[in-house]
């Protein structure tokens, strides 16, 4: 007797009422904190802010309840036709869990993004995974540019519970070991001079009497690296020569560059000493000697600027690493170790939730360079979008957008994304997400991109719930009055 | 003021029919309206007299509200399936005039006065709070331009209303309860919690009125103590409170308190799936854990635990069911203030 009752125990628990009442209590409690205070409630558990709807604790009272909701209708809530909107709501419950579970674990959401370029709308046919972590690694090799190759190695989302340490993963000869995942983490960042490959670099201060500001130039293996102060270009040429200097006084710069504004070019070589060319809008030139540490006055004509390079480097190398952040600023990051041949390095990476807008962490070697990104997973998708007019229609004040409608072809077909108007192909869904910089004048537009497995389960248990409830709350009701009045 | 900008390209009648709107939707009338259809009901319920003229008033106030509404319906030129539920002010015009045609109809079946006096309480209390917030006419962004989305926000603003409405019958019902309890420590703990209470309900809106630079802050200690008295009245209320307190009046406002609960509830629910519906196609997720959505889902399960609880809840049925009523009133003003001003997410004002 002992036995059966305890066996049977559970079964009584979800059956009655009051067990339930007080786990829907946790859950309303756990709900509000998690809703109101996402970070406090975060550190207080260990968990991600990011994923506390998928905590155990939600998950399960949720999981009690919809025990609960089968055990106790099959127990107390004898079939009838007085019951039919108890046995729909409560059966409407069971289905839009199961469909809400198949979305979860069989469907995919992200973003999808697309550039504008001299050619048109770049194609789109992968898309950024939401709640997904990924390392990503771009190999640079020497004075070569971008993307000799580029191998995604995976790594647990990290909101399923971090991020898998100590494991190598190799590909085209990197290997790469993530070997501390920071939930919240500051960037300690320092330059040092100590790269074993040649590395030119330069920590440049400019003053114009109103701002200044400060900024470590370095081309990562480019020959110059430019930089814009308000309107006047900074150019640092590291591994400049004789000839070089000579022929920046009497060759202006190609015009895609200074696009008529005046250029200060900072030189440095071998061979030549700290420099400081002055390329005027109007097309005269002047050299400067400079030391460093010892600020130039240059007179412009629009304004007086005060520049220095406080430090020069020749083998410059930014050493980086994750450190637990003080406060809740921090973000999401991983230390990696590479190994590449004999060559060994280290790097910390902050997580960036859309990794095309920042850039890598980059670590240099001998005469290679390997370029990181911590960012999403890239998952390919099933159809092929393109983005053929973008339209952006203004409110009658103007202060609001009435529509942002993208004329794209899929799979070569016309179609039509505005607000409102989601693109359907397949199991997929586009809807419109991001346009930067300009509504008017976009240069990027990113649609929300997203395979709803599930979602016929889940309206179905909605209408359930919606029809049961009404049932329950009205009809009967009304028809046990009627039967009562005729009584 | 956006409504010049609105206006500029309206054709002439629209312009002659804002004027009638500003000078009646800007007055204190339809306020003095409820304020006296709220006064009389509250003798109706008391003395069960005058039983015409209060519900004559109270038509009055909810055809005066109602013309008000269709007025600036009309004036905002949006499309006929766009109702003014675009923002918070219009919103809370919406759930006064909508709780109280619920109400109306509650009263024209029962016939006790009790629907009529929180309704119209109710309105008093949001129409007072209407001038708290901006009502001016600026266009609606375009992603709110959707016939789901109204009918989402339409009948949610229902349950909102219905939810207010258990909160003013809950409140004063948890109060007589623990009233006619035995003994002076639950007379005296009452007095207590009201004089700690009520300056806060009253005090914050006021300081928000006097100094418009505070408003925030007044919005979120209004908020707070709104919250502490729907839990303190409750926790009293189980300290306190012998079962045995039952009168006529008190039956009354319990039926009508588990009805509009029932209203409010399925009213929330339909008005959440109609929500999730519009966020598919406007968003491309059903749902999100957004603060307004989460706490949408909180005011739902603290009214279904109201409503199951009641069947084995014995004696104490109307004290459990107005507690719960009390606490999923609560979240509900959590959501109105707290999620619409503080916190960030799709549906925030702030």
């Amino acid at each position: 007797m002992p036995m059966r009752f305890l066996l049977t125990l559970p079964l009584r628990a979800l059956a009655s009422v009051w067990p339930s009442v007080a786990v829907g209590a946790i859950l309303v409690a756990y709900l509000a904190f998690a809703s109101l205070a996402p970070q406090k409630t975060a550190s207080l558990l260990g968990a991600d802010p990011a994923a506390l709807m998928r905590h155990p604790v939600a998950l399960a009272c949720g999981a009690w309840l919809l025990a609960a909701v089968i055990v106790s209708t099959i127990a107390r809530v004898p079939f009838s036709v007085r019951a039919v909107g108890a046995w729909a709501a409560h059966a409407g419950f069971v289905v839009l869990a199961a469909g809400a579970a198949v979305n979860v674990l069989a469907g995919q959401r992200g973003q999808a993004v697309s550039y504008r370029t001299d050619h048109g709308w770049s194609e789109i046919d992968e898309f950024q995974l939401a709640n997904s972590a990924a390392l990503h690694v771009v190999a640079v090799s020497g004075a070569q540019d971008l993307a000799a190759m580029e191998l995604p190695l995976d790594i647990n989302p990290i909101t399923a519970g971090g991020v898998q340490l100590g494991e190598t993963q190799t590909a085209g000869g990197v290997a790469v070991e993530v070997v501390d995942f920071v939930p919240r983490a500051q960037i300690v960042q320092q330059w040092r001079d100590d790269s074993p490959l040649p590395m030119p670099a330069a920590v440049v201060g400019i003053d114009d009497g109103e701002s200044s500001m400060r900024n470590v130039m370095c081309g990562w293996g480019k020959p110059a690296v430019t930089w814009e102060f308000g309107d006047v270009v900074v150019m640092f040429h590291g591994s400049a020569d004789s000839e070089m200097a000579g022929r920046m006084l009497t060759r202006h710069p190609p015009e895609e560059i200074c696009r008529g504004r005046d250029m200060l070019v900072l030189l440095s070589g071998q061979d030549v000493p700290l420099s400081l060319v002055i390329l005027r809008a109007d097309g005269q030139a002047e050299l400067v000697p400079m030391s460093p540490g010892r600020a130039v006055t240059v007179k412009l004509a629009a304004r007086t600027l005060n520049i220095a390079v406080d430090r020069l480097f020749t083998h410059a190398a930014l050493h980086t690493a994750a450190v637990p952040s003080q406060d809740d600023l921090g973000v999401p990051a991983i230390n990696v170790r590479v190994t590449w041949g004999d060559w060994r390095g280290a790097a910390a990476l902050p997580f960036d939730p859309l990794g095309q807008f920042e850039q890598q962490a980059w670590l240099c070697g001998q005469q290679r360079a390997l370029a990181m990104r911590f960012a999403r997973r890239v998952v390919k998708l099933p159809h092929r979008l393109r983005i053929e007019k973008a339209e952006y229609l203004p409110s009658s004040d103007g202060k609001t957008a009435k529509d942002y409608r993208c004329d794209v072809l899929v799979d070569g077909a016309p179609a039509v994304i505005g607000l409102n108007r989601p693109l359907r192909a397949g199991d997929w869904q586009f809807t419109q997400g991001h346009w930067l910089d300009e509504a008017d004048d976009p240069r990027m537009i990113m649609f929300e991109v997203s395979s709803r497995r599930g979602l016929t389960a889940i309206w179905t248990g909605l209408g359930l719930i919606a029809a049961g409830m009404f049932w329950a709350f009205f009809i009967k009701p009304m028809l046990a009055g009627k039967r009562e009045g005729e009584q | 003021m956006n409504t010049l900008a609105v206006l500029a390209q309206a054709p002439l009648w629209r312009q002659e029919l804002q004027s009638v709107y500003e000078a009646l939707g800007g007055s204190v009338w339809p306020l003095v309206l409820f304020g006296v259809s709220a006064a009389m009901g509250l003798a109706r319920v008391v003395s069960n007299r005058l039983k015409r003229s209060t519900l004559c008033v109270f038509a009055a106030s909810i055809l005066f509200l109602a013309g008000v509404f269709v007025l600036r319906w009309i004036v905002s030129g949006r499309a006929w399936y766009l109702p003014p539920v675009m923002n918070q002010y219009e919103a809370m015009l919406a759930s006064a005039l909508l709780g109280c045609i619920v109400a109306m109809v509650l009263e024209l079946r029962w016939r006790n006065g009790v629907a009529l006096l929180a309704s119209s309480l109710y309105a008093v209390m949001i129409l007072l709070a209407c001038r708290l917030v901006d009502g001016s006419l600026a266009d609606h962004p375009g992603i709110l331009d959707s016939p789901l989305m109204a009918m989402h926000v339409a009948i949610i603003i229902i349950g909102h209303a219905v939810a207010g409405m258990t909160l003013l019958l809950s409140y004063p019902y948890l109060f007589a309860v623990i009233w006619r309890s035995p003994g002076w420590p639950a007379k005296a703990s009452v007095i207590a919690f009201q004089v700690a209470v009520i300056p806060g309900l009253i005090g914050w809106p006021a300081l928000a009125f006097a100094k418009p630079e505070l408003r925030d802050v007044c919005a979120t200690f209004a908020g707070a103590t709104y919250l502490i008295a729907v839990a303190g009245m409750g926790a009293l209320a189980f300290v306190t409170v012998s079962p045995r307190t039952d009168s006529a009046m008190l039956a009354g406002m319990d039926r009508a308190n588990i009805i509009l609960a029932r209203i409010g509830c399925f009213a929330i629910t339909l008005g959440t799936i109609l929500g999730a519906a519009w966020g598919d196609v406007a968003w491309g997720r059903w749902w999100g854990w957004d603060p307004k959505e989460t706490w949408a889902l909180i005011t739902i399960v603290l009214l279904l635990i109201a409503l199951h609880v009641r069947p084995i809840a014995g004696e104490r049925r109307g004290l459990i069911t107005a507690v719960f009523c009390l606490l999923a009133a609560g979240a509900m003003l959590v959501n109105w203030i707290v999620v619409n001003y503080l916190l960030a997410g799709l549906h925030s004002y702030a």
